[in-house]
């Protein structure tokens, strides 16, 4: 827009303050330069911090998203040495006892591995069957346990005249569950003085009697004999 | 022989079999054999039972076709107990067998048949070394009238076993000498 006339600058003692400051007279180009740089100094310095910012975020690796269910890995999750387990029924009597060396828990199958384990299991009726071997896996609650190598399981009789009666062989499997003990090896059952030998068998303590399969063999020493002990 | 009871028994099957913890006995399949010192029980299925005295009994179930059979060593001279029924019971306390329906015992001197005794149940009780036997309605074939029969030899030694023996030795050389079978269990 084109200033006022000259002529008509008698407004002397008019107050024009409302027009705002007098317009400066103009400067030479890099005194501007210098006020619009140092005008947009903090625009500017801010745009840079962003870009680099910015550049910054594309360089970082990208963390891999929620990965999927990542394969499951064999491997412990938790191993413990020399250990203790003691398990407890609602009444707060001691229902099962597994020491050992060495036991890794495997979390994709939820199976326990156990080195040199000793089981104790007491029912509730009070009897006690003792397990042991030199390696076992246990599934996650103890209710199925596979023992290998030297196995033994023994439980103990009711007794005087129940003796213990005590499975021995290469391979057991014991169902806490539905109380039986399976195995698919030659195994041998000792009780008191009659010892059983066959190329498998199946022991149901519900109904006390163990299914022998394969070829059998047996020896009964005859106590009462007078055999010298 | 009397040395037998104090020797443990031992059982072989080739069958699978059963242990049943609260009657306390094992069943045993398969051509079972029991050997217990001299004596040897076979049979098709034999229940061994531990007596709560420590003792332990057996009885054997012989099939239809195979009877069970008994083969225990006398203590006198080279004798032989052999005897064979549909179902045999051995007390281990008091040493007695039982031979149950069709049962017959033989007394072998060596290979030869001395004494042979059949009928319905006859009962050995190998430390007295006494047998009796009862007889039964069940007419078998070597026994038709079912009643006991017993085939008794003279005694070894005797003036009454001399003269048998040589008129044997006469007859055996004309007649081809007869020869009882060493294994046992083959039907007779």
């Amino acid at each position: 827009m084109e200033r006022a006339d000259p002529a008509l600058d008698d407004t002397a003692g008019i107050d024009l303050s409302f027009a705002g400051p007098p317009v400066a007279p103009a400067l030479p180009w890099h005194q501007r330069a210098l006020d619009v740089a140092s005008a947009y100094l903090p625009l500017i310095l801010m745009a840079a911090l962003a870009g680099a910012t910015w550049w910054l975020v594309t360089q970082a690796p990208s963390l891999d998203g929620p990965a999927g269910p990542a394969a499951p890995r064999h491997e412990p999750d938790y191993t413990m040495t020399t250990f203790m387990i003691q398990r407890f029924g609602p009444d707060g009597a001691l229902r099962t006892q597994i020491e050992g060396d060495r036991l890794r828990h495997y979390p994709d199958t939820d199976t326990l591995e156990i080195d040199n384990p000793r089981f104790r299991a007491i029912a509730a009726d009070g009897n006690v069957t003792l397990a042991s071997a030199k390696r076992a896996l246990s599934n996650g609650d103890g209710s199925e346990v596979q023992l290998f190598d030297d196995a033994k399981v023994t439980r103990n009789g009711k007794g005087p005249n129940d003796p213990p009666l005590e499975f021995r062989s290469e391979f057991l499997h014991a169902f806490r569950n539905i109380e039986r003990v399976r195995s698919n090896r030659p195994v041998t059952v000792t009780q008191g003085d009659s010892r059983v030998q066959a190329d498998a068998m199946e022991y149901d303590n519900l109904t006390q009697t163990v299914d022998l399969k394969g070829r059998t063999r047996a020896l009964f020493e005859s106590r009462g004999g007078g055999v010298s002990r | 022989v009397k040395a037998d009871r104090a020797k443990p028994i031992t059982v072989e099957a080739d069958l699978p079999g059963k242990i049943d913890l609260l009657n306390q006995f094992v069943v045993f399949n398969g051509n079972v054999v029991v050997t217990k010192g001299t004596m040897t029980i076979r049979a098709d299925r034999i229940e061994v039972r531990e007596t709560p005295g420590g003792y332990h009994n057996a009885v054997a179930f012989g099939s239809a076709g195979k009877p069970a059979t008994f083969r225990q060593k006398r203590d006198v001279g080279d004798e032989w107990i052999e005897g064979e029924a549909q179902r045999l019971e051995y007390d281990g306390r008091s040493d007695v067998v039982r031979f149950v329906t069709n049962a017959s015992v033989r007394r072998l001197r060596g290979a030869t048949v001395a004494d042979e005794i059949t009928g319905n149940l006859v009962t050995y009780d190998s430390t007295t070394e006494v047998f009796n036997v009862t007889g039964g309605a069940t007419p078998t074939a070597a026994n038709p009238s079912g009643r006991i029969r017993a085939v008794l030899a003279p005694r070894e030694g005797s003036a009454a076993a001399a003269d048998m023996a040589a008129a044997a030795a006469s007859a055996a050389a004309s007649a081809p000498p007869l020869r009882s079978t060493p294994t046992l269990g083959t039907p007779r």
